[in-house]
């Protein structure tokens, strides 16, 4: 049911990781306010694993997004059979090849666009022409220059955190010990906000001009870069910074960097919150005021304790409540579930073409069929699915059933024989009905033929259309500069012309 | 006196403000209890503020005396500076706020309101 592959492009991944990141954003402003805040750095991290693994899962709960016709299989068959035939063209007749060229050109294109929908039809042979050098080459000029620019970042911090003292104190020693955490603290004149640096030894940096006798705020401030430490959310933050340089030119990630960096804030004030013994909720708000009031700053690069949203976070602080155990199991449920339609949501492009025309003795019907989703359908997938619907075809001759009965029939068969879920194919029937039989029908219709004209009730007829009621392909129309009757023909969907389905209509000519 | 005091020379100095003139031992005594710096940071911190002639160091036991005094630091200094010097008491801390540039007047008293009306 499953499959399986790595080759998604990454512009792909960087669109698919851009949808999630919306879907992130919308079950926050949805549920945000109920679910523990821990959660989204969780799906966070699911989106992360898409923006650097180009895997690509196929399950019947995958999304079907129409932009995945456009490198149809089809397509690409019919592109390389027009081109057999233009070169068939020129070898053929070199004075009038241009006329029918275009001729050519266009009959392709209209038989392309009765399989696919018209914005695929005309998209799709454009996007394998499109040069990937200069592309690929402004890219990696683009992945360097965020890299060298994160880079010096990176410096200029270490510069600034260069002139640190080390401290140790009591205060702070408690609260490190109470989170299970083992990390250095600093004090640094030239930083406003606190932080957690580092990835493999973290440091805890505190602006030297804090009030180090207010030892309630030493302790919520310790206690939430802990909190920072404990989660590994430098790493989480490494890695947002290294997805950016591959993704730098897709705004959707740059936006997800900033969400993210929130909603690591809001889980840590919560982790705080529940490290801390009672209801602090009120002291931690004012301790969120007075560092805010130090100096408002964000740096996407490190943890820091305020940021210019102190109000979004202190509404947090406010609203925070000790999860029960049955809020906590949901929230795992849902993680679970959203990483699984994660994963499996988005594919990359496939194949779908699996059957072409094919057709039996004595059934008025030709049948199609591609498949819905990204399938390993095993060895010699296309003889097998060929002579399952040859067999539905042909087991149904003579029986007049409908296109609607055919088409289940046809999928039902190939879900049989693929082991696969039924949704997984799509099956187009049409009428194709042998013209000895149309002739015969006709006949018992009033309808004769005498040389190339019909007659109908021995009258010359000057027009004559012939299709299926509700669909737009003829199965015959002609029409002549005389005669005296214009004839309109219906067909019901197993391809018998309908009671009543003959109308005649006296023409004249002015 | 135009140059401004950096964060850790404030700490020193706000020190010597409160209790007057100390042994140097005995600041870094006191700073070890309030912010946890080991000696050799006050004392690096001490001789900067010497170089800058924020204060003087005597003989014996290193008696250090402020050479400037609170008013006359906060002169000089910039209003950023003035925010810097709030200690204590959260109404202190309330009245450097407001003059602080992350927040103004409003938003103090918006978020107040919402820390004070939440349940």
């Amino acid at each position: 049911m499953l499959s399986i592959r790595f080759d998604m492009p990454l512009w792909l991944m960087g669109i698919y990781g851009g949808i999630m990141a919306i879907c992130v954003v919308l079950l926050r402003i949805l549920l945000g306010k109920r679910l523990p805040k821990r959660l989204f750095p969780i799906l966070w991290s699911v989106v992360l694993v898409r923006l650097f693994i180009p895997f690509s899962i196929s399950s019947p709960f995958s999304l079907h997004i129409p932009l995945l016709g456009e490198m149809d299989g089809r397509l690409f068959g019919s592109i390389s059979i027009l081109q057999q035939q233009t070169t068939e063209t020129y070898e053929a007749a070199s004075d009038s090849s241009i006329e029918e060229l275009s001729l050519l050109l266009n009959s392709a294109n209209e038989t392309e666009q009765t399989y696919t929908s018209p914005a695929t039809a005309e998209s799709a042979p454009s996007f394998p022409f499109i040069s990937i050098s200069w592309v690929g080459t402004l890219w990696a000029a683009g992945v360097i220059a965020s890299a060298v620019w994160l880079a010096l970042c990176w410096s200029k911090c270490q510069k600034v955190l260069e002139n640190s003292a080390s401290i140790s104190n009591q205060t702070a020693e408690k609260v490190l010990q109470k989170c299970r955490i083992t990390a250095d603290v600093y004090t640094c004149d030239r930083i406003s906000s606190p932080l957690a640096v580092g990835l493999g030894h973290p440091g805890i940096y505190l602006p030297t001009r804090m009030d180090f006798s207010n030892y309630e705020m030493l302790t919520h401030i310790i206690a939430h870069e802990a909190m920072h430490i404990k989660y590994r959310d430098n790493w989480l933050k490494t890695v947002m910074l290294a997805a950016l340089c591959l993704h730098w030119y897709n705004p959707l990630i740059w936006w997800m960097a900033r969400e993210l960096s929130r909603d690591l804030e809001s889980a840590c004030d919560e982790a705080t919150l529940s490290v801390l013994e009672g209801d602090n909720r009120k002291n931690y708000a004012y301790s969120l005021m007075a560092m805010a009031a130090l100096e408002c700053r964000g740096s996407l690069i490190y943890s820091s304790f305020s940021k210019t949203e102190v109000e979004r976070r202190i509404k947090g602080v406010m609203a925070y409540k000790r999860a029960g155990k049955f809020l906590i199991s949901l929230t795992i449920m849902l993680a679970i579930g959203t990483s699984a339609v994660f994963a499996t949501g988005g594919t990359t492009f496939y194949s779908s073409g699996l059957c072409w025309g094919i057709q039996a003795d004595g059934c008025y019907m030709i049948a199609d069929v591609v498949l819905n989703r990204d399938l390993e359908l095993g060895e010699f997938a296309q003889g097998r699915a060929n002579s399952t619907v040859y067999r539905v075809l042909a087991e149904s001759a003579g029986q007049e059933k409908g296109r609607t009965q055919l088409q289940k029939e046809i999928v039902g068969a190939l879900s049989r024989e693929f082991g696969v879920e039924p949704g997984a194919f799509q099956a187009h029937c049409y009428l194709s009905i042998p013209r000895e039989v149309i002739l015969e029908q006709y006949a018992q219709a009033g309808i004769t033929i005498k040389g190339d004209r019909y007659y109908y009730d021995g009258t010359l007829v000057h027009s004559i259309t012939d299709r299926e009621e509700g669909n737009a392909s003829y199965i015959t129309a002609s029409s002549w500069q005389d005669g005296g009757v214009d004839l309109y023909i219906l067909r019901d969907e197993t391809g018998r012309i309908k009671e009543d389905g003959v109308q005649a209509y006296l023409w004249y000519r002015f | 006196m135009g140059t401004t005091l950096y964060d850790s020379e404030l700490k020193v100095m706000e020190v010597l403000w409160r209790e007057g003139t100390l042994t140097a031992k005995r600041v870094t005594e006191i700073l070890k209890d309030e912010i946890g710096w080991n000696k050799n940071t006050t004392y690096t911190v001490l001789k900067k503020c010497v170089e800058k002639g924020y204060l003087r160091r005597d003989e014996p036991d290193f008696q250090c005396t402020p050479l400037i005094t609170k008013d006359e630091a906060c002169q000089t200094m910039t209003n950023e500076l003035i925010d810097k010097m709030f200690k204590g008491s959260s109404e202190l801390f309330f009245s450097a706020f407001l003059k602080g540039k992350g927040l103004d007047d409003r938003q103090v008293k918006r978020l107040m309101d919402i820390i004070e009306e939440s349940k």
